[in-house]
């Protein structure tokens, strides 16, 4: 119940605070409120780090959708200047997949095949602030808007899985070889963070205009966080639980949106 | 200031109900054990053997800490912060296997019940069981050490190795093999 409460208070703080900005500068600017909706395309390549002493990839991922919803408070003024606030809930479930390979790991004459995925739902509560500038186009309230945001995303599902083993047979067949095992951190948890929340850069492009009556913005955003998220780290052990290197995935949130919003 | 309030409000909010499940000890994994010394073996390698009642199989179980990257608190969630010292596996059984018959056992044969088990470090541990929770506990840096004495005389004069045996809840063997010795009645 207090968690509910919380996002309440999240979601109505920015209303509330770009309310009292409207009426003081009534006459200077446009304001208007949009409902947006967007996909993400989180691009999850550069996420993953191999250092096994074989040099064999043994975690991979690839990239993936996500989505996200929000409200945001847009003011433009005359010169152009555009100062915009809101709030996004973002859904992403990231993946990455372990294929461990015995004769790969350290293990002599044998080819035992494990593979395994994990799995990282996030749902996380955007706030964001971006500052741009609107470059007029020849179609009637029609502009092509460039701007550069911060948003300090907020993992609401952030949590440690804490050490996972994994064993198998390998060299016995009754007793079992423990391969590898992993300490998987769902969310903001991170060696570089000590608060639950996430910085991320946000450059945005956005075609803003007219339909029906209402105003409608369309566009594409590239995000790069500057810190990690999903932080893991997985250790791979050989014959007699020799060391046999690690695997690490920290997703950086680096996606390419695209977007639409619609004037409440 | 009033304008700040609802940022504030999302700030608080955020560390408040957003942090991580902080449960994440110190780890320690298991290496295969070291049958590490005989008493009262003559020095004449030559001349090993040692009565059953005179040897003592010193047995070293060292473990190997696993360091991973996350282990601390968020000022939000104090609550679930804990250290610990923790095995990636922990023992749940230990054997004692001789290569050859020993008295009424066949070689192979766990014998590990006419074996009487003492930690070295903590000697008033001298049972299986309690030995077996003093590992798992995992207080000590680097090494578990402990002892094995054989309660039963072998029927005749015979070279033996014994096969020391650590079972883990992970299903996994972790395993010795002394050198070999003359063991007699």
């Amino acid at each position: 119940m207090k968690t509910i409460l919380n996002i309440f208070i999240i979601c109505i703080a920015p209303l509330v605070l770009t309310a009292q900005e409207e009426d003081r500068h009534k006459d200077k600017k446009i304001s208007k409120f949009y409902l947006n909706i967007g996909t993400d395309v989180h691009l999850n390549s550069a996420d993953v780090k191999n250092e096994t002493l074989s040099g064999y990839e043994v975690m991979s991922t690839k990239n993936n959708l996500g989505s996200r919803i929000g409200a945001e408070y847009h003011m433009q003024r005359q010169s152009g200047f555009v100062f915009a606030t809101g709030i996004d809930y973002r859904y992403a479930a990231q993946k990455v997949m372990l294929n461990y390979n015995s004769g790969e790991m350290g293990f002599s004459n044998t080819n035992v095949q494990h593979t395994q995925g994990l799995r990282f739902v996030m749902h996380n509560i955007d706030p964001y602030v971006r500052f741009g500038y609107a470059m007029p186009l020849k179609k009637k309230n029609s502009n092509l808007e460039f701007s550069l945001g911060a948003i300090t995303s907020v993992l609401v599902t952030a949590f440690d899985r804490d050490v996972q083993t994994v064993s198998l047979n390998i060299t016995d067949n009754e007793y079992k070889d423990i391969v590898y095992n992993y300490d998987a951190h769902e969310g903001s948890f991170s060696i570089d963070v000590a608060i639950p929340m996430n910085p991320i850069v946000a450059l945005q492009v956005v075609y803003n205009t007219e339909m029906f009556g209402k105003a409608f913005k369309a566009g594409v955003d590239l995000k790069r966080g500057t810190n990690k998220f999903n932080d893991t780290e997985v250790r791979f052990y050989g014959a007699g639980r020799s060391d046999a290197g690690i695997s690490t995935y920290a997703d950086r949130y680096q996606s390419i949106g695209m977007f639409i919003g619609v004037g409440l | 200031m009033n304008k700040w309030k609802p940022i504030l409000i999302i700030f608080m909010s955020a560390l408040l109900y957003s942090g991580c499940y902080v449960g994440n000890g110190q780890k320690y994994l298991l290496k295969d054990p070291v049958a590490i010394a005989y008493n009262n073996v003559p020095a004449d390698r030559n001349a090993r053997q040692v009565t059953a009642g005179n040897l003592v199989i010193e047995v070293a179980v060292p473990m190997e800490e696993q360091a991973y990257a996350c282990n601390f608190s968020l000022p939000g969630n104090m609550a679930y912060a804990y250290t610990s010292r923790l095995l990636i596996d922990t023992v749940v059984d230990i054997r004692v296997r001789p290569t050859n018959d020993y008295g009424s056992y066949k070689a192979l044969d766990d014998i590990s019940a006419i074996c009487t088990f003492v930690h070295v470090e903590d000697p008033t541990i001298a049972d299986k069981t309690n030995l077996i929770w003093r590992i798992n506990r995992g207080y000590y840096d680097g090494t578990e050490t402990f002892s094995i004495r054989l309660n039963e005389s072998p029927l005749v004069a015979r070279e033996q190795s014994f096969i020391i045996e650590l079972i883990t809840d992970k299903y996994a063997r972790l395993a010795d093999t002394t050198e070999p010795l003359i063991i007699t009645p």
